[in-house]
């Protein structure tokens, strides 16, 4: 119960800055009108995209670029600014889990961007809830997979540098700059079950419904493995890492 | 004068203490420029891997481009950077009276006071590339080297000015800060052949704000040469526009209210 109020308040106060919701909605369309018409002037110049036509690859874009609003890198900080300005004190005082409750939190500040995939998904897909399911677990698995990146607010005293890094990675190996599958084959199986793309490219293709629903299954079991590799990894070095927490400005 | 080159090697001294101080943060914000422009030239590899000529630019064009471009974001970051992403800051703390209290111009003084010299690394790293893409030209013009320098000087010019007059708006608007990271998205929405996009965009992106200008006409003026109007246009774009930006810097000023 205490984890759905946390993710209700968080839900709240993102509705609060209304405005920061159209500026980051306004950037994003800005960077898919850009990418657009980039791949427009290829796909006119004669280049043959492995079974992309134009309206493809625009829905594919749509949904890589929507990931990136979706599926973002917040809970990676949120560990290291809490252990900075001492408010980890506060929170391990708290009869909650750190990980669910960080969980919770993410779940709900990205609530009004999943509640507009909703209806779409519900209209138009052929398998409403397995996508439903995917997105979950998809949601689930790199929420885990930033808070393993987080303990290292334990050990670094800025982890700054970490959001930079992150954003090119998720720029190469997400399918945000290009669809995975022109890649040579070889190189595609390698890269597609790597965490960025599991949230960029097979995200993207899952909604439009070019997976069938072994794939989707396939998929989804694939972002539940990693869910419980990474939340049992975070749990074993949070418990590590704590004894080196001293409170500084709590 | 003569104080404003005197005032601007103090600056330097002091931004280059800064640097050698801050050794770390300096390599890893230099890192950080690299790991971007290698991530473009990736995209441009993926791209011209299906096709051979986007809009008429070959591999070799398309690369040149974005050195170029990153190279006069590197510069407009060395020399300015610091200032602008700053000012909000400043004007809460109050700081900005030391500047306003000095006997020169204050945008100069606040414009220039700081370097940031780990984005020389940058620059080091991407003029061998550029060197190197030049020499497969094959077009040798001294001449054309020479104009294309004062070109790059004036695109300096030319981003500062536009990241100048967003940031005045910090002095009229709360909260305005972010505008600066969408001048940021600007430039690389220009750092393509521009002949991507619709025509309304190319038009605003060439005269109004002339950063698709800036990007698309100096790599072609280091191989091609400069028809004498296209330079003629970003200098007196460069002189209104710092006129401009000292008039809105001088209003801002009459809103600011000490706060020490």
């Amino acid at each position: 119960m205490k984890y759905l109020v946390l993710m209700r308040n968080a839900f709240k106060r993102k509705m609060i800055y209304r405005s920061q919701i159209v500026l980051e909605l306004f950037t994003n369309g800005i960077i898919y009108f850009t990418t657009i018409c980039l791949w427009t002037s290829v796909l006119n110049s004669g280049a043959d995209l492995a079974g992309y036509d134009k309206n493809q690859l625009s829905t594919y874009f749509l949904f890589t670029i929507f990931s990136g609003i979706l599926f973002s890198f917040e809970p990676c900080f949120t560990l290291g600014n809490a252990i900075q300005n001492g408010s980890l004190s506060v929170t391990l005082l708290r009869p909650v889990n750190y990980f669910f409750m960080d969980y919770a939190r993410q779940l709900g500040s990205k609530l009004f961007y999943i509640l507009l995939l909703v209806p779409l998904i519900l209209l138009k897909a052929k398998y409403p809830l397995s996508l439903i399911v995917y997105i979950l677990s998809a949601f689930s698995m790199f929420y885990a997979f930033m808070a393993v990146l987080s303990l290292v607010g334990f050990i670094l005293e800025n982890t700054w540098p970490l959001r930079p890094v992150l954003s090119a990675l998720f720029m190469l190996l997400s399918g945000q700059l290009f669809p995975l599958d022109i890649l040579p084959e070889g190189i595609y199986k390698t890269l597609v079950f790597n965490p960025f793309s599991l949230v960029g490219y097979v995200f993207s293709k899952t909604l439009i419904g070019s997976f069938e629903l072994e794939a989707i299954f396939l998929y989804s079991c694939i972002n539940g493995v990693y869910f419980l590799l990474f939340f049992i990894f975070f749990q074993h070095g949070f418990r590590k890492l704590i004894y080196r927490y001293e409170g500084v400005r709590a | 004068m003569k104080k404003y080159f005197s005032l601007f090697s103090v600056f330097s001294r002091q931004s280059l203490k800064s640097f050698a101080i801050y050794r770390a943060t300096a390599v890893i914000t230099a890192t950080f420029g690299v790991l971007f422009f290698t991530v473009e030239c990736i995209l441009g590899m993926v791209l011209f891997s299906l096709t051979d000529d986007i809009v008429g630019y070959s591999f070799q064009d398309y690369l040149l481009m974005i050195s170029v471009a990153s190279l006069i974001t590197y510069l407009y970051q060395f020399f300015f950077a610091s200032a602008h992403e700053n000012l909000a800051e400043v004007i809460l703390e109050g700081e900005l009276d030391t500047v306003l209290l000095r006997p020169v111009n204050s945008l100069y003084y606040y414009s220039c006071f700081r370097q940031d010299y780990s984005c020389i690394i940058n620059v080091l790293v991407v003029i061998p590339f550029i060197v190197g893409l030049y020499i497969q030209y094959n077009v040798f013009s001294i001449f054309n080297i020479i104009v294309f320098l004062l070109f790059i000087i004036l695109a300096v010019l030319c981003v500062y000015i536009v990241n100048q007059l967003f940031v005045t708006l910090v002095f009229f608007f709360e909260n305005s800060t972010r505008l600066l990271g969408l001048s940021e998205y600007l430039y690389d929405v220009a750092t393509r052949p521009i002949a991507i996009y619709p025509k309304a965009i190319i038009k605003v992106l060439m005269y109004v704000v002339p950063y698709g200008f800036v990007t698309n006409m100096s790599w072609q003026i280091l191989i091609r040469g400069v028809p004498v109007t296209a330079f003629i246009f970003l200098a007196l774009w460069d002189v209104l526009g710092l006129m401009l930006a000292n008039a809105l810097w001088n209003k801002g000023i009459k809103k600011y209210v000490s706060s020490n």
